[in-house]
């Protein structure tokens, strides 16, 4: 194992050149070191150490460094050694220094030096070399079988489906796709499965594909406690599913999910800018309309301009505006998926005016609904009116013979059952809140161990007790 | 007889507007085509695009024949086997495209099915159309409009643009007319129920866009309205007591369950 951990002295005196290469190859070294250990340990938590510190350094790899660090840790003779260099030779010239390497470096250091190799060439974006990379890398994949493995190939199986979406072709990967789906199912590899479900719900998506990405969510069953950002994408991807399907409900819990799990970094900030678009959209399409303080948010305020004007428009109730909102910001709506959705607030700004006027008038003509809500014609707004309360939006009746529409009188609430079942909703929740947490609670190894002695005690006590009562029978 | 054989035949009966012979003869074709392995059209079949052309085309005559003789399920069933072949990209576009997909529309939301009908809509997006264009093609124009107007509660439209026959620009739509009126009269009947106390016959008539009163009274069957003095009448109160029964059951057992709660924390 001396390849992987050199002692200081060996990197400095041979080639270093300059600092910032020497830099990059102690991290990677230390990154190296901490692979081994967790898969020497069996213990995840090491490598997901290196994942979070190898964003500042990303930026820093160079050929030069990987190249070092292949001919470290690769004999010559392991078959992945000769295109490791080769894709790595196209950007620097190798120095024909050999290093007496004999021993084969363990599956996951060599995983891991795949996926360096994978990261410097996206971020130098050359994807086509990326994409002929990533075959090599899907059958360096397929030949090893290590739990410790997981999070590495997890990780890989984005990048090899990163340069395809680049390259605009992400048909073709998922054959690839679904046999890692299969393989990770079979050998309960969590991470992977949990990539790949969202991998392949992401390719169904850009394709319009909503039936099959529907298929897939129905068939599958997305691993608990996998990596909060796959998480988080994978709520997202179902929260739009959801919309285009109609079901607003299972959505918007989607949604709020997914907005939760999102990682509070910066990095992050697309992810939460789409995924709060999507929230605003179907917060508006069930009804309900959006908190100021969603758009008042200083990360997001600028591109939820467009929606800020929608849920204007939603909220008065009024049509004109509502076409306003949509040619003006109709390209940036576009841009963003989110268009078709739009459209579908068309019936609830409709809803909303017709509310609005049961609200101000307590009976009014259908020839003055038509004006306010810039309907066509009279017997259009005799239809909508009828729908809106079949739909229960307002309550009223209408007169057909005089043609007006009477709103109800208001109830008073409380002579409803709306209040028993809003204190029912809200004791179940309270009663399921205080069961979880007594199921969630951890009980220490060793008090555990003293209870039970103290129950035996106790027991020894009811005896005693028992013996006592029946003593007293006699008497 | 051979596949050449069989599609001149099919597209002569085609041709000739015997739509029941087609219908004969393609169960045969579709064995041969599998035979080929041209049915199915995939990522590695390497096979010639004319050929692949000519299947499609075979495809489009057994939709338009089983959808011309009210074959719903068919026409459904040769929809599905076409779509693979309108992702191609290798071939060109064919005439029939737009026709056959916004009739599936049209069908899709007879039958109520909104969440299949957005589905299909999101897809159309990958022949690089966007909502807008669509609304601009004659026929992609007429299930989107009419799916507007019914989201809307614009019932009157429906029916306008369904009456005048004409309008149309092919005969197919037609076949639709009664299905997706008599799903919106549906519609609009439970709608009535629920807004109106009352409703002449006469107006009754209109709304429901029935042509005479008979209809009109065999349809208050059904539904189990009320008529008195020309005046159908909707009764929305019968079921205030039972629920004020059931109402009472329902705070006994969440009390009980309460109580159960409770009595397992302390």
């Amino acid at each position: 194992m001396q390849n992987t951990e050199p002692s200081m002295d060996v990197v400095d005196s041979k080639y270093c050149n300059t600092a910032t290469i020497l830099l990059t190859h102690v991290e990677i070294h230390q990154f190296l070191a901490l692979v081994e250990q967790s898969a020497a340990k069996f213990d995840p938590r090491y490598v997901l150490k290196v994942f979070r510190e190898l964003t500042p350094v990303r930026k820093e790899l160079d050929a030069g460094s990987l190249i070092r660090i292949v001919k470290e840790t690769f004999p010559s003779s392991h078959p992945h050694y000769g295109y490791l260099i080769q894709v790595l030779s196209d950007f620097e010239d190798v120095e024909m220094v050999e290093e007496d390497v004999t021993e084969a470096p363990r599956p996951e250091i060599d995983l891991f030096i795949h996926l360096l190799v994978q990261i410097f060439l996206h971020d130098k974006q050359d994807f086509n070399r990326l994409e002929l990379f990533n075959e090599k890398c899907i059958i360096a994949l397929a030949s090893h079988n290590e739990r410790t493995l997981d999070h590495i190939s997890a990780k890989m199986w984005f990048y090899i489906f990163r340069s395809k979406e680049v390259l605009k072709d992400t048909v073709s990967i998922r054959p690839a796709l679904q046999s890692a789906l299969r393989t990770s199912t079979l050998r309960y590899d969590k991470e992977t499965r949990a990539v790949t479900i969202t991998l392949l719900l992401r390719s169904y998506l850009l394709s319009n594909d909503i039936n099959q990405a529907y298929n897939l969510v129905e068939k599958t069953e997305f691993p608990e406690d996998v990596s909060n950002s796959v998480v988080a994408r994978y709520y997202y991807y179902l929260a739009r599913i959801q919309t285009i399907q109609l079901d607003y409900s299972a959505a918007g819990e989607c949604a709020i999910t997914a907005i939760r799990k999102c990682p509070q970094t910066k990095s992050a900030l697309g992810f939460l800018q789409a995924a709060t678009k999507l929230n605003i959209l179907i917060q508006l399409l069930t009804g309900e309309i959006p908190e100021l303080s969603t758009f008042r948010n200083l990360s997001l305020e600028k591109s939820l301009i467009p929606y800020l004007a929608v849920t204007r428009a939603v909220r008065l109730g009024d049509l004109n505006l509502f076409s306003d909102a949509l040619s003006k910001f109709g390209s940036a709506l576009k841009k963003d998926d989110n268009y078709n959705l739009v459209l579908r607030l068309r019936q609830n700004v409709i809803k909303t005016g017709i509310r609005i006027i049961s609200l101000s008038y307590k009976r009014i003509s259908l020839k003055d609904i038509c004006i306010k809500l810039h309907l066509d014609s009279e017997l259009s707004a005799e239809y909508i009116v009828a729908k809106a309360i079949k739909d229960g939006v307002v309550d009223a009746t209408i007169d057909h013979k005089d043609g007006y529409m009477q709103s109800n009188e208001m109830l008073n609430i409380y002579s409803t059952k709306a209040p028993q079942e809003e204190f029912d909703r809200r004791i179940k929740f309270c009663m399921s809140l205080h069961n979880d947490c007594v199921r969630a609670m951890r009980y220490p190894m060793n008090t555990n161990r003293s209870e039970v002695k103290a129950d035996v005690d106790s027991k020894e006590r009811e005896q005693e007790l028992l013996q006592y009562l029946q003593e007293d029978d006699f008497f | 007889m051979s596949l050449e054989q069989l599609t001149s035949q099919l597209s002569k009966s085609f041709a000739a507007n015997k739509y029941a012979e087609c219908l004969n003869l393609l169960p045969q074709i579709k064995l041969q085509l599998i035979e080929q392995n041209l049915l199915v059209p995939s990522l590695t079949t390497a096979a010639n695009p004319s050929d692949l052309a000519i299947t499609r085309s075979i495809l489009e005559i057994g939709a338009l024949a089983s959808i011309n003789s009210e074959d719903l399920s068919g026409f459904s069933s040769y929809i599905t086997l076409l779509k693979p072949f309108y992702d191609l990209t290798s071939l060109p576009d064919s005439p029939n495209k737009n026709k056959l997909l916004s009739l599936y529309l049209l069908l899709l939301l007879t039958q109520g099915d909104l969440a299949l009908f957005h589905i299909e809509l999101e897809r159309l997006a990958n022949f690089g159309l966007s909502v807008d264009e669509l609304e601009k093609d004659q026929y992609f124009a007429i299930p989107i409009k009419f799916e507007k107007w019914i989201i809307d509660g614009d019932f009157y439209k429906v029916y306008e643009l369904l009456s005048s026959k004409h309008s149309f620009p092919c005969k197919e739509f037609n076949l639709f007319e009664k299905e997706l009126l008599d799903s919106i009269r549906l519609t609009i009947a439970t709608n009535i129920e629920s807004s109106y106390t009352t409703l002449p016959l006469e107006n009754l008539k209109l709304l429901l866009f029935l042509s005479n009163l008979d209809d009109v009274k065999s349809y208050i069957d059904q539904m189990g309205w009320f008529v008195h003095n020309n005046e159908v009448h909707f009764d929305k109160r019968s079921s205030a007591i039972d629920d004020e029964i059931n109402d009472e059951k329902q705070i006994l057992k969440n009390a009980l369950t309460y109580a159960k709660e409770m009595e397992s924390i302390v």
